[in-house]
């Protein structure tokens, strides 16, 4: 895909348990000259972007033991990693009513499963974009 | 006039008054649906013939005994309030009837006045619709099964889609190593999609076995070999143990070879999910304790705690936590429960899970 973004200047961490999807999703971005990291778990996912400091992270919701939700809450409670931008991807139909009563903020993008490349692109090139120290300020 | 002319018209209304005494008395039994004439004390004072045949023929008790098995008056009752204001009321109640089934009805209540214009009765009616609540419930189901499935398949075919993508950019940069991980993605993918189907089927259709002697061993072998590549593929220690003299059950061969398929394909996909550890095995065994046959099965996957281990036969529930159906144990659990056997789980987050099935040899053992 196409793209004007140097994207050899981005880390994404790739967080879902299914290796099936850690796989897509990490040759997906590779192929686009990403560099990625990955985590197949929740507090995994944590530690990594607390150590890593990933520019954007995909985050599942539907995980063993501590859900995307609860990572997200973490991340969000954080004041380290808080700025990070998150998409989650999911399988979940009702996420964003469930986060509603978390009280924090919500991800900057939804997807829903089965992914659509394209809208992945242009959520990555929105949002990396944008948080780039020499992108204009809304 | 004479009292000799006033007593024809006197027995004439009498004779009328009692037709239609009984006129009404048999309407009142012959309603379709429990009806109950209390008192202020809230005792029986009349009943009608569908309520004396649910509950019983004990006017003069109290309507909380009857209905509900009560000591005390009902927190909420609709009885009551009619008696407070003289207002029809409703409400829906779950009664017990003498065989102790519980019952959802509809209730209504309403005032009966005497000759001073006080309420001195009240008349509850309840109509059961406990046929409607079960539909309500079937239907509940069925969206959750819908939902569930749809959850599931989103998972499936997410992991098709990364397998094709591999696959084909393996191709395009002539990757070996991509091709081949794209091929095994989209052939396990396949697969899972497959027994969703064959769940689904099962579910939809009557859960009619064929009870057969059969030999369990022969089960077993089957159903290991139809796992033996998924072993290899990921990489698991697939060991079984089979008693040689367990001889011929009474079970519909293709419903037990489908429930042990579903039950090791969860435990190769606890393993395979499990990230943890460097190496993963399933341990299959048959072996007999008597009057059943028993198959233990072990993984060393990702484990269960106790909130997962004690909701894994339900419907919607996936033992791995990710985006799957949760079909399979369900129609597993289904299988030997239709069987009249048991499974128990042992499992701990981290460590592992072990499955333990008691099957009856015989049908209409009582064994457990």
């Amino acid at each position: 895909m196409e793209s004007v973004m140097n994207t050899a200047q981005y880390k994404i961490l790739v967080i879902d348990d299914e290796p099936d999807v850690v796989s897509y999703l990490t040759t997906f971005l590779e192929d686009e000259g990403f560099a990625v990291i990955s985590a197949q778990d929740g507090p995994d996912g944590i530690d990594q972007a607390r150590a890593e400091r990933p520019d954007l992270i995909t985050l599942d919701i539907t995980m063993p033991g501590m859900s995307g939700i609860e990572v997200l809450t973490t991340l969000r409670r954080d004041p380290e990693v808080e700025h990070i931008p998150i998409i989650v991807i999911t399988g979940v139909a009702s996420f964003q009513k469930q986060l509603s009563f978390r009280g924090v903020r919500p991800p900057e993008a939804f997807m829903q499963k089965p992914m659509n490349l394209l809208l992945l692109t242009e959520n990555l090139e929105k949002l990396l974009v944008q948080n780039t120290p020499s992108a204009a300020h809304e | 006039m004479s009292s000799k002319k006033k007593e024809p018209s006197v027995k004439r209304l009498e004779t009328e008054l009692e037709k239609n005494r009984e006129r009404f008395r048999t309407m009142f039994n012959e309603v379709p649906c429990y009806i109950s004439v209390q008192d202020r004390d809230l005792k029986i004072v009349h009943s009608n013939r569908k309520f004396k045949e649910a509950f019983c023929d004990c006017d003069g008790d109290y309507c909380y005994r009857v209905y509900k098995h009560r000591n005390e008056p009902c927190l909420t009752c609709p009885v009551e309030a009619t008696f407070d204001d003289g207002e029809i009321h409703h409400s829906e109640e779950v009664v017990t009837s003498l065989s102790g089934e519980s019952i959802n009805t509809l209730v209504s209540t309403a005032p009966i006045y005497n000759s001073e214009g006080e309420i001195d009765l009240v008349m509850e009616m309840s109509a059961d619709i406990t046929h409607i609540r079960n539909l309500q419930k079937q239907l509940t189901n069925l969206g959750l099964l819908v939902g569930s499935i749809s959850h599931g398949l989103k998972g499936l075919l997410t992991g098709l889609d990364g397998g094709m993508y591999l696959l084909n950019t393996g191709l395009d940069k002539d990757k070996k190593d991509r091709i081949e991980k794209g091929r095994t993605m989209i052939h396990r993918n396949v697969e899972q999609i497959r027994q969703v189907v064959l769940d689904l089927l099962y579910i939809a259709g009557e859960e009619e076995y064929k009870f057969e002697p059969y030999s369990l061993r022969d089960a077993a072998v089957s159903v290991a070999k139809r796992l033996a590549k998924r072993a290899t593929a990921y990489q698991i220690d697939f060991k079984m143990e089979l008693d040689e003299d367990i001889g011929s059950c009474d079970v519909d061969a293709n419903a037990i070879k489908e429930s042990l398929f579903n039950i090791l394909a969860s435990a190769f996909e606890s393993c395979r999910l499990d990230t943890r550890k460097d190496a993963h095995f399933v341990r299959f065994s048959l072996t007999s304790d008597g009057d059943n046959a028993v198959f233990n099965i072990e993984d060393n996957g990702i484990g269960l705690n106790q909130e997962s281990r004690e909701n894994m036969f339900n419907l919607n529930f996936s033992n791995t936590g990710k985006e799957s159906t949760g079909l399979g144990l369900f129609t597993a659990n289904k299988v030997i429960e239709g069987h009249r056997g048991v499974i128990e789980v042992t499992s701990e987050p981290g460590k592992g899970t072990s499955y333990h099935i008691r099957i009856p040899k015989v049908r209409g053992s009582n064994e457990k």
